[in-house]
């Protein structure tokens, strides 16, 4: 029973600190002040100096996180409404995502391996442009340690949604879709969230983009894995 | 929607699918939706709330990073800065290949489009 009250409270804590935060940036716009840097930033100091358990905070915060399963599969309803859209764009979608996901892993392949670093951070790094609940799977499946790959699925995503849009507008990349489909491959579900910037048709083919890697890389990343150390 | 979310967690379960059960939910939810079994109207409004606060969603396993401190404190700075560089990569590759697709579509088949377009328009509504 205490658990559960301690759950909602850890419920209303996150709550309390995203709404202000959601204002803050809705007012800014600064991509460094985006709700989940800013809410996870003050919610880790609060934790760390209030002396709360990662563990006591998670019997709240598995909650909000189950939420992720059901709000992957509301997307359908946005791809639904944007079908024509996805269907003009087909080719663009999974040529840029394949192109996006083969460059992604080679790339940080070769980073890791110039580096130095051992096997099995190197595969633990491959998939890092997955989703987040897939990667897991990836990662344990070709053998690599899934709490890094989580950690560096994170830091893809949150460079690619902070840096990203800066340097497509650099790039001079100017078709919203094309920001949509960039982000989604390379920052998964966070690239999604931050396509909303650019309209409801770049957030429908950001979450195919995304969809689209994640089957990619269920299908290439052992065929990678065997390439690169046989 | 967790009904679908279970029962893509079921099918993915039972045939080991290598796709997570969400995504196999979301297109379980979204084939039913393009036979006219689920309306639109049932959901939209839930599903637009839902992802509008997305990044709500993202907060608790992003503070689980609490328990991976000690990853920052080794001397890691190097491959976190090249895992970012690679994402940039990633990120530039392939929104510049899908314009350039999206460009070379229009001017290759101009009339194709305008025909698709319709054609699918109608079927929106």
């Amino acid at each position: 029973m205490s658990a559960f009250i301690l759950g909602i409270g850890m419920i209303a804590l996150t709550i309390a600190v995203y709404i202000p935060a959601t204002r803050l940036y809705k007012r800014l716009k600064w991509p460094i002040l985006m709700p989940v840097l800013t809410t996870t930033a003050i919610l880790i100091l609060i934790l760390v100096i209030s002396g709360i358990k990662l563990d006591t905070y998670m019997l709240g915060g598995k909650w909000i996180q189950e939420l992720l399963g059901p709000a992957v599969v509301s997307l359908a309803f946005p791809l639904s409404r944007h079908l024509h859209v996805l269907k003009q764009n087909i080719i663009p979608i999974i040529g840029g995502t394949i192109g996006g996901s083969i460059t992604g892993v080679s790339t940080g392949a070769l980073i890791a391996i110039l580096l130095g670093y051992p096997q099995e951070m190197v595969i633990a790094l491959l998939p890092k442009s997955v989703t987040t609940p897939v990667a897991i799977q990836l990662a344990n499946q070709v053998g690599g340690n899934a709490s890094f790959t989580s950690l560096f699925v994170m830091i893809a995503g949150f460079s690619g949604i902070l840096l990203g849009p800066m340097l497509l507008k650099w790039a001079k990349v100017r078709s919203k879709n094309a920001y949509g489909i960039g982000l989604g491959s390379a920052s998964h579900a966070l690239g999604m969230a931050r396509s909303f910037e650019y309209g409801e048709n770049a957030v429908a083919l950001s979450s195919v983009s995304m969809i689209v890697s994640a089957i990619a890389g269920s299908i290439m990343l052992p065929l990678w894995v065997w390439m690169i150390y046989g | 929607m967790y009904g679908f979310y279970w029962i893509g967690n079921l099918i993915q379960s039972v045939l080991h699918l290598p796709l997570t059960g969400s995504i196999v939910g979301m297109l379980v939810l979204f084939i039913t939706i393009q036979l006219g079994w689920v309306k639109m109207s049932w959901g939209e409004e839930g599903s637009t709330w839902l992802q509008s606060h997305l990044q709500l969603l993202f907060i608790p396993p992003t503070v689980g990073i609490i328990n991976h401190f000690d990853f920052f404190r080794a001397n890691t700075l190097l491959l976190v800065l090249g895992l970012i560089v690679s994402t940039l990569i990633t990120c530039l590759v392939s929104a510049k290949l899908s314009e350039w697709l999206m460009s070379w579509r229009l001017s290759h088949s101009g009339k194709k489009e305008a025909i698709t377009c319709q054609h699918s328009s109608s079927e929106l509504e």
